[in-house]
């Protein structure tokens, strides 16, 4: 018995090591700098269609504008109709939701949802894994035919929206595959999945994204992202007084 | 003495007439009274429905700021209100915490918003009772995972009582989490008035906020006299300045507002919690509200209702007007002989008009104690019967009866009115008979 439990220890030993051995700061840095797009201005045409059982099908199209340098993006909604000129600023901290109807902004928040989706607002911003998360635990794994580290986060500050995550990464080149986001009580509410990536200069930007609502049976999000573009964008793009010139 | 027992003769000698003029005016005092009596009632029930529902008259709510500038509310050190009403506690009947969030209830795959107030069952005894069970139990309602729906909300969601639902809301601090309850019963909806909550365990709500089960963001404050609740709130908001404890007035800049056409910004604003902040402070800042402040929109709906009482009044008292007037016309006419038999036999002239004055006056007298009696009885068949159908019109009741009660001011002010206005209307052909001269009444032939 004794003579199993330490064969058993051994065969086991090398995969605990491996886990253990994982650099995880790196991976974590490495999915910053992956995701963030410092050296250049970044724009692209975004499709999204949220799948509600209760509400039906709506496609919506966003432009969509961001400087990670500077933590700024907008998103300005074309499509559809009733949603047309409705549109996001973030600067600085601050993220403000524009109303063309009624012309006023009002201040939101990076935890909201997206445009009613089940993409939220921070699923847009400037990433900061590296310093929002730790890694309480790390292991290698495959997703599909890729191989993957599979790390499971906890926040490290209430600036997040979702407290405990589980990313799936690729281990060659840091790209996210799959997110699992839990509650503050440990339930599962919300799967993303990143099945196609852009490459762009040296950025891998995720062309196709896909977030299910583990809560409500049946509800999710496809966002695809075309006419991507790092040419440099004028600065009055990032303001308030863009938004309310393009309603004109 | 004389001139009214002429006068009270002349009333009776015309029955079929008297009966019609005196009908009118029965009937306008009656509709007036049960038009006034019934929306008094309806005010009364809804600052009662109001009370329980929102569990008081006064509302303190407490904000802190994040290290981060985000505003969260919460109301974790409860030692200060404590302080604060301690010179009050005379005028206070009693004082309930609750916490408050608004997030989406799912059950397998449909959703819905709605907002949940946490409660303390023990101390909401009074919440408990007026709520309306359209099924499951009050008392599968007080326990820990239980949640209370509106029936809205479970017709949305095709759930009964005693299945799981998920909710999902956000931290104070903005945190997506979810917990899971039973649906204990299933309640009227007051979603007329927009203020349709789901009630749950202020406990178990306040782990899924991120509170701890002895904080709360809202004290709720009962009054001993209703009247007193603009006075205490003028005492509190001086006594939280004075401390420097009061939450400051928003500085809505150029451009920006708290409203929206967007349903959820303007939700995620007041329940969203983690909204950036537009001031900054150490510590909890409190602000407070009332029953009054929410009542407003009621108000404005009495007052509307009070204005067509007074059209309807109006109306009803120009024609009372002209059918006395010409009445009076006609009793001139017909009694010409007969006054100028009793001038030429020593009536005197004051004697005349007053015989008109008083009959007008026993017509309205006799017609408003008709109106009186009429709207009593409408009254109190009104409030026997039980109104069990509409949901939002069970906000405008009391154990589903309309509550009627009797306004003594009104009724005297109503009755001096009627009696104003008859003598007004006969006066003028009052007038005109004492001024006959007796012989030629006396040969006067119509």
């Amino acid at each position: 018995m004794l003579l199993a439990a330490v064969i058993l220890m051994f065969v086991l030993l090398p995969v605990f090591a491996s886990a253990e051995g994982i650099d995880t700061a790196k991976i974590m840095k490495a999915l910053d700098n992956q995701k963030n797009i410092l050296t250049h201005d970044f724009s692209s045409v975004m499709t999204m269609i949220a799948e509600d059982p209760d509400t039906g099908v709506e496609k919506s199209v966003i432009q969509q504008f961001r400087r990670d340098s500077e933590d700024k993006f907008v998103m300005l909604f074309r499509q559809p109709e009733v949603k047309k000129g409705q549109g996001y600023l973030r600067v600085d901290d601050n993220l403000w939701f524009y109303d063309p109807e009624s012309r006023k902004f009002t201040h939101s928040s990076m935890k909201e949802q997206f445009g009613g989706s089940d993409a939220r607002n921070s699923d847009f911003g400037k990433s900061t894994f590296s310093e929002d998360y730790s890694v309480v635990s790390a292991s290698e794994g495959k997703l599909g035919s890729f191989d993957v580290y599979i790390l499971n986060l906890k926040a490290n500050n209430n600036e997040v929206t979702y407290p405990t995550r589980k990313f799936w990464v690729t281990k060659d080149s840091s790209l996210i595959l799959k997110t699992e986001d839990y509650s503050e009580t440990g339930r599962l509410m919300r799967t993303a999945l990143y099945p196609g990536y852009a490459k762009v200069e040296n950025y891998y930007i995720p062309s196709r994204m896909i977030f299910i609502d583990n809560l409500v049976k049946g509800k999710k999000t496809q966002i695809t992202m075309t006419d991507i573009s790092l040419a440099k964008l004028p600065d009055s793009v990032f303001t308030k007084s863009y938004l309310q010139r393009v309603n004109r | 003495m004389k001139v009214s027992k002429i006068a009270l003769r002349n009333i009776l000698r015309q029955k079929k007439r008297t009966f019609l003029l005196g009908g009118a005016i029965a009937f306008g005092m009656m509709i007036i009274i049960v038009i006034n009596s019934f929306t008094s009632g309806i005010v009364v029930n809804i600052k009662d429905n109001f009370t329980s529902l929102l569990g008081g008259h006064v509302y303190i709510s407490g904000k802190e700021i994040t290290p981060s500038g985000r505003e969260i509310s919460a109301v974790r050190d409860t030692r200060v209100l404590k302080e604060v009403l301690k010179p009050y506690s005379d005028r206070i009947l009693r004082t309930q915490v609750r916490s408050r969030s608004f997030g989406e209830l799912i059950f397998v795959s449909k959703s819905t918003l709605i907002s949940v107030d946490g409660v303390n069952w023990k101390e909401e005894g009074q919440l408990l009772d007026r709520l309306v069970i359209q099924s499951g139990s009050k008392q599968a309602a007080v326990k820990k995972k239980a949640i209370v729906i509106p029936e809205k909300a479970a017709k949305d969601l095709g759930v009964k009582a005693g299945e799981s639902v998920l909710l999902r809301i956000s931290t104070v601090t903005g945190q997506q989490n979810v917990g899971e309850f039973t649906v204990a019963a299933i309640v009227r909806d007051s979603s007329g008035f927009g203020i349709s909550s789901a009630y749950a365990d202020i406990g178990y709500l306040n782990s899924l906020l991120g509170l701890k089960p002895d904080e709360y963001q809202t004290l709720n404050i009962t009054l001993k006299n209703i009247e007193d609740i603009d006075a205490f709130k003028a005492d509190i908001v001086k006594k939280l300045t004075s401390l420097g404890k009061m939450e400051p007035e928003k500085n809505v800049l150029a451009g920006e507002t708290s409203s929206s056409t967007s349903r959820q910004h303007r939700m995620g604003a007041f329940f969203g919690g983690g909204m950036q902040s537009s001031g900054t402070w150490k510590g909890t800042r409190f602000s407070v509200m009332t029953l009054n402040d929410m009542m407003a929109p009621v108000q404005n709906l009495v007052s509307v209702m009070h204005w067509i009482s007074r059209g309807l009044f109006f109306i009803f008292i120009l024609i009372i007007m002209v059918g006395l007037l010409n009445t009076f016309r006609m009793v001139l006419i017909e009694r010409t002989k007969e006054i100028g038999t009793m001038r030429a036999i020593g009536m005197q002239r004051s004697d005349v008009r007053n015989s008109f004055l008083m009959e007008a006056l026993y017509l309205s007298l006799g017609g408003a104690a008709a109106g009186l009696a009429a709207a009593f009885i409408v009254m109190l068949v009104l409030s026997l019967i039980p109104f069990t159908g509409d949901s939002a019109f069970q906000f405008f009741l009391k154990d589903h009866h309309l509550l009627l009660p009797v306004q003594p001011g009104n009724i005297i002010a109503t009755i001096i009115i009627l009696a104003g206005i008859t003598l007004f209307s006969a006066y003028f052909p009052a007038k005109k008979a004492a001024r006959l001269k007796p012989a030629e009444a006396i040969r006067t032939t119509y």
